[in-house]
């Protein structure tokens, strides 16, 4: 006879190994990205200048990770890991990792994920445009061919902006830029 | 048009007609409590609605446990925090608010304050944040705008540190809602005209958002309707109950559809508008509203169009070429606002609000960051909004 709590089986959560270690790659690729545009972007270290002088931001996936930390103290814009913050300005919170996933993959774009719900803000909403902005800007200089799926629009393409994603994926890449 | 994924909700009981306010003593023991604190300000009691609200709590088991009426306009953090101590102190058991929504939203911030036993309203900034069971929280809104009734969201400033914080969870909608022609037929026409173009804001930008679904589709399209057709009645003949009831209806139902949908551009700008030079929330829509739509005209022609349906009547949209709706549509409410105009002296440019053309850089600074940008169909960036400004400026 089978026990009860076999016949009654529960159904525990699991974990998504491979979609939560492509996403911690990508999240530690953006980091270092939004490190390497402070310094080489005039749009990017525009917006940033605009935010208080000390200022951290963060972009999570709930339950638990992974997580990107940024910190603008100083006159810089470093890239801090997973560093938890107790007192970050600004959180945005995906509420699963497959919606970060796809989100990541170019399957599915950043105002899609906000109209679907997929992701919430804590924190001071003033600094979220400019942040997300930022954001665009960093995924252009990353990636040449899908932002258009990412983006509402797109920055046009410079010369720039190549010379730009060149020294990210040569330097940048690495957290050489500081 | 079904979006390939949706959410909806909204869980507030509306009571509304004529005498309905005899309804709330039942309404609030339903709910088990029978001393609430009575949130407002000195508008609506030198208007004397809270004699009305008297009156029909009389007799019933219910007894208002303090009264608060120094609620300034467009809320504040200030207030918010000495309500919630006249509530301790008086040993209130719920919250009713009584006014437009500058009454409204600071209920929902005392609310917060209250229910998560904080001292600092600030660390909730921010979507979702609150986790704490809500008092029970009654809203008579005496506006015929806002709709924050039945929204998920409030704004409360904070003038320390000249900024407006904004909140938003589900957890914030109010328990019931009671809507009654008597408690907006005190209102003056500019009033009436200005909040009633708020929610007429509320209901088409909801239909522009890219957040929109079938059902706030709807909503939008019923209360556009109701406004156009009784707005300029309730403006000119204050003492209409029926125009009155329609737009407090209207108000509601567009609230309901832009709580779930979001608004855009034109929020984005108009609380930028609001913030640095102080115009009224319903004035500023007013005025930016037909820029809005043809900002966004590129992008949601369809939708632009099909609104000329309820903003014109079947007669107009049927006689409108196909190609021709969308111009129409926005024309349409450029007519709208300049017959209020006439009604009640709703300014329709900037400058006649009293805007300085040199706020106009701080101002399109400000609306970039604002909130309502990230539904807007189309990304908003600082010469889009000067854009808009300038061609806002002057008539
Ligand atoms: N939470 C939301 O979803 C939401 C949506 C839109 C706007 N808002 C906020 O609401 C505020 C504006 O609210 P509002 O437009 O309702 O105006 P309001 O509450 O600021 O009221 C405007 C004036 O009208 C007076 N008044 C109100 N009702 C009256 C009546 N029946 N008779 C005579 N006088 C009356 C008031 O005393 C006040 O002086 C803004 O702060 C805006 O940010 C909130
Ligand atoms: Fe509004």
């Amino acid at each position: 006879m089978t026990s009860r709590r076999q016949r009654y089986y529960q159904i525990k959560p699991g974990r998504k190994h491979v979609k939560t270690a492509i996403v911690r790659l990508v999240m530690l690729t953006l980091g270092h990205a939004f490190q390497t545009a402070y310094r080489i972007d005039p749009e990017v270290k525009k917006e940033v200048d605009s935010w208080p002088p000390t200022f951290h931001v963060v972009l999570e996936v709930e339950p638990d990770g992974p997580r990107m930390t940024l910190i603008k103290r100083n006159g810089a814009l470093q890239y801090l890991g997973e560093k938890e913050l107790y007192n970050a300005d600004v959180v945005i919170v995906m509420k699963s990792i497959e919606f970060m996933f796809r989100m990541t993959m170019g399957m599915m774009s950043m105002p899609r994920i906000v109209a679907e719900n997929r992701q919430y803000m804590k924190g001071d909403l003033v600094l979220a445009g400019s942040i997300i902005r930022c954001m665009n800007r960093v995924q252009t200089m990353m990636i040449p061919v899908v932002t258009g799926l990412y983006i509402k629009k797109v920055p046009p393409l410079s010369l720039r902006m190549i010379k730009n994603r060149i020294i990210f994926w040569t330097c940048g890449v690495w957290g050489l830029v500081k | 048009m079904i979006p390939r994924y949706f959410e909806y909700y909204n869980s507030v009981r509306v009571v509304a007609g004529k005498h309905a306010l005899g309804r709330l003593p039942e309404e609030l023991l339903r709910l088990g409590v029978s001393r609430p604190i009575l949130i407002t300000d000195k508008g609506v009691v030198n208007a004397g609605l809270i004699d009305i609200v008297k009156e029909h709590i009389e007799g019933s088991g219910v007894t208002i446990g303090a009264t608060y009426d120094d609620t300034p306009v467009d809320s504040s953090i200030h207030a918010v925090n000495a309500v919630a101590d006249i509530y301790r102190e008086t040993g209130c058991d719920s919250i009713i608010a009584v006014g437009g929504g500058s009454v409204i939203d600071t209920a929902k911030g005392v609310n917060i304050v209250l229910s998560e036993n904080t001292d600092d309203l600030m660390k909730f900034r921010g979507n979702n944040r609150v986790r704490a069971v809500m008092k029970p929280f009654a809203v008579i809104p005496t506006t015929g705008g806002t709709g924050s009734e039945v929204t998920t969201a409030a704004v409360i400033s904070n003038p320390d540190e000249n900024i407006k914080m904004q909140f938003t969870t589900p957890l914030m909608l109010p328990d019931f809602t009671i809507l009654d022609p008597a408690m907006t037929r005190t209102m003056p026409p500019g009033i009436t005209a200005a909040t009633g173009m708020d929610a007429l804001t509320h209901a088409i930008e909801s239909y522009m958002s890219i957040q929109r679904n079938p059902v706030s589709d709807e909503f939008a399209f019923t209360a556009i309707r109701l406004i156009m057709e009784n707005l300029p009645v309730a403006v000119s003949d204050g003492a209409n109950e029926d125009a009155r009831l329609a737009i407090a209806n209207a108000a509601m139902i567009a609230g309901v559809a832009f709580s779930n949908a979001m608004v855009g551009v034109v929020h984005a700008v108009a609380h930028a508008v609001g913030g640095v030079c102080h115009v009224p929330h319903g004035i500023a829509n007013a005025i930016i509203l037909p820029h809005g739509m043809e900002f966004n005209l590129p992008k949601v022609r369809d939708a632009v169009a099909g609104m000329l349906l309820p903003l014109a009547g079947p007669d107009v949209y049927a006689s409108t070429p196909k190609k021709r709706r969308a111009e129409k549509a926005i024309e349409t409410v450029r007519e709208f606002a300049k017959e209020l105009n006439r009604l009640s002296g709703l300014p329709l440019c900037l400058e006649d609000a009293g805007v300085r053309r040199e706020q106009l850089d701080r101002v399109a600074r400000v609306a970039i960051n604002d909130g309502a940008s990230h539904f807007n169909p189309i990304e908003i960036e600082y010469k889009d909004a000067i854009g808009i400004l300038v061609r806002a400026y002057g008539a």
